[in-house]
């Protein structure tokens, strides 16, 4: 088998989440499955590859999704794909969530920006099996309102049995009832105590590194706190050298590390 | 471990020999130093070929043979197929050979994706290594648990007795090789009085290694190079580097590669390139965040992939003291230097 080979996937859908964020529904052939917690590299023909965390859930067979900013060349380039066109995927890498050893705990899922892209495929993987846990805690923190990614599905997701949803926006406008300013304000009045949880974050490198000080703070053991630590992955399983962060490779010990994996380090944020 | 020996005279004739089982490639004297030449049944001096056989390692690392520079690795839409023929390479020492299995087998060869095209070669490729008989000034595989000569790792290797070169099997590979080898009517038995004179030869260069590098590395430097955070440490210790990455792009241990895709038809063709983390985009990622942007966090990051991820994740050193990079080196910045200072 030669790992550098991808696969073919026809765009599907094209999904309008913000002005800089869209959700791309693929079909690969052969489908591509994967757990919830591994990436996947995702080429625009031509243009180049990058890796990405599937957003949608890795119990749909047939599709995947991929929500994804527009922020560098082969982004830019892959807003310009329509449905019908064909792209191309490997993988999946990364090593999966551990859900089994979450069972019966409070699972906060903090997510800033784009970051709750991934959250989104742990999010639907739990709702699989949404008894199993004590609550799956949603905290989504954008800019704006208008920068808010799936918006569109949180009126369903309020609905859920088991689930708590809260969001804040940094600078909110006339219509903004929910909360106001950084992500971390979510986290106060928690509704359930740190040491019967753990917390799963993604978001902008400086969004992580205030969130872990908060969950930190807020009494979160280290190993509880499961961190994105998506780097400069070029191969996508621990060979490039690329994505290495102290002794470990975000592609094939990630990309979700915990923080006892990584504290000693000086700024892994960086 | 079968063994034989043929006479210094004879060693074009085991060159020409060798190259039935595939193109091969020889030490060849280039000024003071040695490169892998192609071998291409000319005329050659014995006397020449025995002395570079002699000499440190080429210029080259044994590595470039395994990974080129730049190679097509994949194609869109359609498969990618690549015929790779067998090679015979001759004078790798111990130093490279051992970068080879210890570093570049642990990295290309483990783990849940081998590199389809790295096993291929190591599958197909005879390595013939050579005894080490006259270590230079840049030399340090002594403080690296190293020696200047290796009984494992490779197909066959040559040491040195005084009229003959002593050819011992060190697999099946070496088997396959030395059967038609055998044919040639060149090889005999390998005597004592051949043992023992390689014996000494051995002891002199390691005799002579030992008064080059007197003082022994420090044993935790995993733990110092954790702990040298501040980039002005590294900005003193490599401040004569002019980041040309000579020492990175000559380093037999070095083995990060990018991939890039150059449209082709209605697809692409994929390219893995050897990349080098003294390079300014190495850690850049889509969005223009850099966590190497800064060049002490590059030098640091070179030590800290070497002496402090490697050891950790594979229970070996990266660097074997070939001592390339202290050559290579425009600003004659010596690595050994900075691992003391640390």
């Amino acid at each position: 088998m030669n790992p550098y080979e991808p696969r073919p996937a026809s765009v599907k859908e094209v999904i309008v989440e913000t002005p800089t964020i869209r959700t791309f529904v693929l079909e690969p052939k052969p489908p591509l499955s994967f757990r919830a917690g591994q990436f996947v590299e995702l080429s625009v023909p031509g243009v180049g590859e990058a890796p990405f965390t599937p957003s949608s859930s890795p119990y749909e067979q047939k599709t995947i999704e991929f929500t994804i900013m527009k922020v560098g060349r082969v982004t830019s380039k892959l807003f310009a794909v329509r449905p019908g066109d064909t792209l191309a995927v490997r993988g999946p890498y990364g090593v999966p969530y551990a859900l089994g050893s979450y069972e019966d705990r409070h699972i906060l899922i903090l997510g800033g920006g784009v970051g709750l892209a991934p959250l989104r495929s742990l999010f639907l993987a739990l709702l699989h099996n949404v008894n199993a846990y004590k609550h799956i805690h949603l905290y989504y923190g954008a800019r704006m309102p208008k920068e808010i990614v799936y918006d569109r599905l949180f009126k369903q997701w309020r609905t859920l049995k088991n689930v708590e949803i809260r969001r804040s926006v940094d600078v909110g406008d006339k219509t903004w009832k929910e909360q106001v300013g950084v992500v971390t304000v979510l986290l106060d009045k928690l509704p359930f105590k740190p040491k019967e949880g753990l917390a799963v974050v993604c978001g902008p490198p400086l969004m992580m590194k205030f969130s872990t000080q908060r969950l930190l703070e807020l009494g979160f053991a280290d190993e509880d706190i499961y961190l994105s630590m998506e780097k400069n992955m070029s191969c996508g399983f621990g060979k490039c050298g690329h994505c290495r962060l102290g002794e470990l490779f975000c592609c094939k010990d990630g990309p979700v590390i915990t923080w006892d994996k990584i504290k000693h380090l000086e700024d892994p944020f960086v | 471990m079968r063994s034989f020996s043929f006479p210094h005279a004879a060693l074009a004739t085991f060159y020409k020999n060798l190259s039935e089982f595939g193109v091969t490639y020889y030490p060849r004297l280039s000024g003071q130093q040695t490169s892998y030449e192609l071998w291409q049944d000319e005329e050659l001096d014995n006397d020449d070929l025995l002395k570079a056989l002699k000499m440190v390692r080429p210029v080259e690392p044994l590595k470039e043979f395994f990974l080129t520079s730049r190679e097509q690795v994949a194609s869109f839409p359609q498969l990618f197929t690549k015929d790779i023929k067998p090679r015979v390479i001759v004078g790798a020492k111990g130093c490279d050979i051992h970068t080879l299995i210890d570093v570049q087998d642990n990295i290309y060869l483990k783990g849940d994706n081998e590199d389809p095209f790295y096993k291929e070669r190591r599958e197909k490729y005879y390595i013939i290594t050579v005894d080490c008989p006259e270590p230079v000034d840049t030399c340090f595989c002594n403080i690296l648990d190293g020696t200047p000569y290796t009984a494992w790792g490779g197909d066959l290797n040559i040491s040195f007795g005084e009229k003959s070169l002593i050819i011992d099997i060190l697999s099946e590979k070496g088997e396959k090789l030395s059967s038609k080898l055998s044919d040639i009517g060149i090889i005999k038995e390998v005597t004592d009085d051949e043992l023992k004179y390689r014996d000494k030869i051995r002891a002199n260069a390691e005799r002579k290694l030992a008064k080059i590098n007197r003082d022994m590395l420090p044993t935790d430097l995993p733990e110092r190079i954790e702990s040298k955070v501040d980039p002005d440490f590294w900005r003193k210790a490599l401040a004569n580097c002019v980041d040309c990455q000579a020492c990175e792009r000559i380093c037999p241990t070095c083995y990060c590669f990018l991939l890039y895709d150059i449209p082709a038809g209605k697809g692409f063709e994929r390219t893995k390139v050897l990349d080098f983390c003294y390079h300014a985009a190495y850690g850049r990622v889509g969005g223009g965040a850099n966590p190497l942007a800064n060049f002490p966090h590059r030098l640091r990051n070179r030590f800290e992939c070497k002496f402090m991820a490697f050891p950790r994740n594979f229970k070996v050193i990266a660097c074997t003291g070939c001592g390339r990079c202290i050559s290579a080196c425009s600003g004659k910045i010596d690595i050994r230097e900075v691992l003391r200072a640390l």
